[in-house]
C-alpha cells in the first residue's frame, strides 16, 4: 500500500476518533494501522505488535488517553 | 506510481508454446498487443501470468484446468511432460524474477498429483527464503483480488451480479474489491482491537473476583463473558458451515450446469442422429436419380455426332417426302384414283396432274422418322440438367453427413464422460442444501441477537465494576475501555471510508463509462449500489433497466478502470478478447480509454476484433510494442515482434 493511502486511512481513523472518542491516544491508532499494514498475512504478529503499542500508551504519563 | 509491473514473461512447455518463448514489456506507460488468432495461445499467455503467482491454470467458467492438460502437446506426445514460466516484475520499484515449473513425478502424468510445483523468486539474484518469496507475493499480488488485473470476456460478465441483491458471487466479487481497495486494513484492525478489548474484560473479570467488594460482579462479568465466548463460537462454527455449505452449493451448480449441459449435449445428439437419417435416405433416393440418369448418359459422349446425323437424317426425311408426294401423283394419274382422297379423279383433275419424272427414292419414311427421334434423345438437356442436379445433391448431402457424424461422434464421447447418475444425485442434493443454508442462517440470525443481550448485560456489568473496583482493578478496566473505543473508532472508520471509496468508485466509473459508451447524449453516468453494482442512469434520472451485452461490457470495464484508479495496489490490466460483445464504436471507445485505466495494459486479441491498422490509428503513441502468436502447427506457436513492416521472431 502506498504512502499516500496509508495517510489516507489514517486521517479517516483520526477524523472518526474526534468524532466519536477524542480522548483515545492518536499515536496508538495510528500505530495500529501501521501493525495491520504491515503484517497482512500474519495474524499473531499484528497482535502482538498492537499489544505492544497498548502498554506504550499506557506506560506513557497520560495513561492510554489524550485526556 | 504503478506498484506492480510486468517486465518480461518466458515460457516453456506451456500450452501451445512447445520452445522457450519469451515476451518483453517496455517500462513506459502504454498498451502491449498480442495478436493471435483462435487457438494459438492468447489465453495460454494469460493462464502462464496467473500460474506463475498462484500455480493454477483456469478454464472456462474459472474452472481449474488439470496441469497435464497444460503441458505442450506435441511435447506430451515425444514423452516429454510439465512447463515452467518465468515472469519478470517489479514491485515497489525492486525488481523480481518469478519461477515457477510443473515437474512430473511420473513417466506418464494424468493427475495434478502426478506433478510437484517448484516455485523460486529471486531478488537481485538472490533466491528468496519460503516466508520472505510468500509474503513478497501476497504484497505484490493476492490472488483474491487478480480478478480486477487478468480477466476475459466471460470474467466480465460476472460483475452483472453486483447488482443482484443476495448472490453469492455478488458477494464474493464486493469482498474481492474491498479488499483491493484497502478495507481489509481497517477491518482487520478493529477485529483485533475487539479481540483484545475481550481478551482484557476477561482479565478485568479474573482481578475483580481476587477482592471481596468486586468478587461477586468480577463473577457474573466472568460468567457474562464465558457465554458470549460460547455464542461467538457457536456463530464462528455456523458461519464455517454456512461457507461449507455455500461452497457445496456452488459445486453443485456447477454440476447442475453441466447437468443442463448433458440434457442439451443428449438433444443435440439425438437432433444429429434424425438429421442424419433423412439425408442419409435423401441420399440414397439422389443415388438412384444419379444411377438412372448415368445409364444413358453415354448418349452425350456421341452428342456431336448425333447432331450432324441428324440434319443429315432431317435432309433424307425430306427428299423422301417429296419423292413420295411425286409417287402418289404418278400412281394417281396411272390409275385415275387418288389415294389420299379415296377417290377416282375426273379427266380434267388428271389434266391438272402434270407427269413427273419419277420416283425414285425408299419407301421407308416411317423408318427415317424413327430414326430421327431416336438421335433426338442424345440432345436431351433435361436429362443432363437431371443428372447435374442429383450429383450436385450429392456431393451436398455426402458433406452434410460427414458433417453430422462428426457431431454424433463428438457428442457420443462427451456424453459417455458425464457421470448421468452423478448428475441426477447432484439435483437431488441441491434443494438439500438450500435447506441447510436457510436454517444455518437462521440459526445465525437467532445466535446473534442472543449475542447482542449478553454483550449488553456485559456492558452493564462493567460499568458496575468500574464504579466499584480498586485500582490495580481500574488499570485493566482502562485498558479494556481504550481497546473498545478504539475498536468502536475503526468500525466508523469502516463504514466511512467505505462510502467515500464508493463515491470515488463511482465518480470514476462514471467518467470512465461516459468516455465509452456511444450514448453519451442520453446517459448521465453510473450509480453505484452498497455491493458496488454499477447501475446506468438516464439523463431523466431514471436507471436504465434494459441493458443490452455490450453495454454490461462497457460497465464491467469502468468499475475496472476504477478500481485501479482508487486502489492502494495498481498493477497490469491484461485482457484476452475483450471486445467479442462491443460493436465497433465502443470498441474504438474502449482501446483509446486503456492507456487511461492503468499505467500498463497488455491486450491479447485477434485480428477480427480489432485489425492492426485501427489499432495503431486509435492507440497511436500509446501502442508501445506489438506481438503476433504465429502457427507453426496446430500444437505449436511461435511468439513473433511485430514491426510496422512486419512480424520478426521475438
Amino acid at each position: 500500500m502506498k504512502k499516500s493511502e496509508i495517510e489516507m486511512l489514517s486521517s479517516r481513523v483520526l477524523e472518526e476518533a474526534d468524532r466519536l472518542h477524542p480522548e483515545v491516544n492518536k499515536d496508538f491508532l495510528l500505530a495500529v494501522i501501521e501493525a495491520e499494514e504491515n503484517n497482512p498475512q500474519d495474524e499473531r504478529k499484528a497482535i502482538s505488535v498492537i499489544e505492544d503499542a497498548l502498554g506504550n500508551a499506557m506506560n506513557r504519563g497520560d495513561g492510554a488517553t489524550n485526556q | 506510481v504503478t506498484v506492480l509491473r510486468i517486465n518480461r514473461l518466458t515460457l516453456q512447455g506451456f500450452g501451445p508454446f512447445a520452445e522457450t518463448q519469451s515476451i518483453d514489456f517496455p517500462s513506459e506507460r502504454g498498451v502491449v498487443v498480442v495478436y493471435g488468432e483462435n487457438m494459438r495461445g492468447k489465453t495460454s499467455l494469460l493462464n502462464a501470468i496467473r500460474f506463475a503467482f498462484f500455480g493454477v491454470v483456469l478454464a472456462r467458467g474459472s474452472r481449474r484446468r488439470r496441469l497435464h492438460t497444460v503441458s505442450n502437446r506435441d511435447l506430451a506426445a515425444q514423452g516429454i511432460h510439465g512447463f515452467k514460466v518465468s515472469l519478470e516484475f517489479t514491485h515497489d520499484s525492486t525488481a523480481y524474477e518469478l519461477v515457477r515449473e510443473a515437474v512430473p513425478l511420473v513417466t506418464e502424468p494424468h493427475t495434478d498429483e502426478d506433478y510437484k510445483l517448484d516455485l523460486l523468486v529471486r531478488q537481485g539474484g538472490t533466491v528468496l527464503g519460503p516466508y520472505e518469496r510468500d509474503r513478497i507475493l501476497s504484497v505484490a499480488f493476492p490472488r483474491d483480488i487478480s480478478r480486477f488485473f487478468l480477466f476475459d470476456g466471460e470474467l466480465l460478465q460476472e460483475y452483472e451480479e453486483l447488482l443482484l441483491v443476495d448472490s453469492d458471487a455478488g458477494r464474493s466479487i464486493s469482498e474481492s474489491i474491498e479488499r483491493i481497495l484497502g478495507v481489509p486494513v481497517l477491518k482487520r484492525g478493529r477485529s483485533h482491537l475487539t479481540l483484545l478489548s475481550e481478551r482484557t474484560d476477561k482479565e478485568a473479570a479474573r482481578e475483580a473476583r481476587r477482592h471481596q467488594e468486586t468478587q461477586a460482579l468480577g463473577l457474573a462479568l466472568q460468567e457474562a463473558i464465558e457465554l458470549r465466548d460460547n455464542h461467538k463460537n457457536e456463530i464462528v462454527r455456523l458461519r464455517t458451515q454456512l461457507e461449507h455449505l455455500t461452497q457445496s452449493k456452488s459445486e453443485i451448480e456447477e454440476r447442475l450446469n453441466g447437468s443442463r449441459r448433458y440434457a442439451s449435449m443428449i438433444a443435440d445428439l439425438d437432433g444429429a442422429k434424425e438429421r442424419q437419417a433423412v439425408v442419409q435416405r435423401d441420399l440414397q433416393a439422389r443415388r438412384l436419380d444419379l444411377q438412372r440418369g448415368m445409364s444413358g448418359v453415354w448418349r452425350q459422349i456421341l452428342s456431336s455426332q448425333a447432331i450432324s446425323a441428324r440434319a443429315s437424317m432431317h435432309g433424307q426425311i425430306e427428299a423422301e417426302l417429296a419423292a413420295l408426294k411425286l409417287k402418289l401423283r404418278d400412281r394417281a394419274i396411272e390409275t385415275s384414283h387418288c389415294e389420299v382422297c379415296e377417290r377416282d379423279l375426273t379427266d380434267m383433275e388428271i389434266g391438272r396432274l402434270q407427269p413427273s419424272i419419277g420416283y425414285t427414292g425408299t419407301d421407308d419414311v416411317a423408318s427415317s422418322i424413327a430414326k430421327l427421334s431416336a438421335l433426338s434423345r442424345f440432345q436431351d438437356r433435361e436429362e443432363i440438367d437431371q443428372i447435374k442436379s442429383a450429383w450436385l445433391a450429392i456431393q451436398a448431402y455426402e458433406i452434410e453427413n460427414v458433417s453430422l457424424q462428426d457431431r454424433i461422434n463428438d457428442l457420443t464421447n462427451e456424453i459417455s464422460e458425464s457421470d448421468a447418475d452423478s448428475l441426477r444425485l447432484a439435483q437431488l442434493s441441491y434443494s438439500n442444501v438450500i435447506e441447510k443454508l436457510t436454517v444455518t442462517r437462521s440459526a445465525i440470525d437467532d445466535e446473534q441477537a442472543k449475542l447482542r443481550q449478553i454483550e449488553e448485560n456485559v456492558r452493564r456489568l462493567r460499568t458496575k465494576l468500574d464504579a466499584a473496583a480498586p485500582t490495580d482493578v481500574g488499570q485493566s478496566r482502562r485498558r479494556a475501555q481504550l481497546l473498545k473505543a478504539s475498536a468502536e473508532v475503526f468500525s466508523a472508520a469502516v463504514e466511512s471510508y467505505k462510502n467515500d471509496l464508493k463515491r470515488r468508485v463511482e465518480s470514476t466509473a462514471t467518467d470512465y463509462f461516459l468516455r465509452m459508451t456511444t450514448e453519451k447524449n442520453d446517459y448521465s453516468g453510473l450509480s453505484i449500489n452498497d455491493s458496488y453494482g454499477l447501475s446506468i442512469m438516464h439523463k431523466d434520472g431514471c436507471v436504465e433497466d434494459a441493458r443490452s451485452a455490450g453495454a454490461e461490457h462497457v460497465v464491467a470495464l469502468s468499475l475496472m478502470g476504477a478500481l485501479q484508479g482508487n486502489a492502494p495496489l495498481r498493477g497490469p490490466i491484461v485482457m484476452d478478447s475483450p471486445f467479442g460483445r462491443l460493436d465497433e464504436n465502443h470498441t474504438d471507445n474502449v482501446i483509446e480509454c486503456l492507456p487511461v485505466m492503468a499505467e500498463q495494459v497488455i491486450l491479447l486479441v485477434y485480428e477480427a476484433e480489432v485489425g492492426r491498422s485501427r489499432m495503431r490509428s486509435l492507440l497511436s503513441s500509446h501502442l508501445l510494442r506489438e506481438y503476433e502468436l504465429v502457427k507453426e502447427s496446430s500444437r505449436r506457436t511461435r511468439v513473433c515482434e511485430v514491426g510496422r513492416g512486419g512480424a520478426s521472431e521475438a
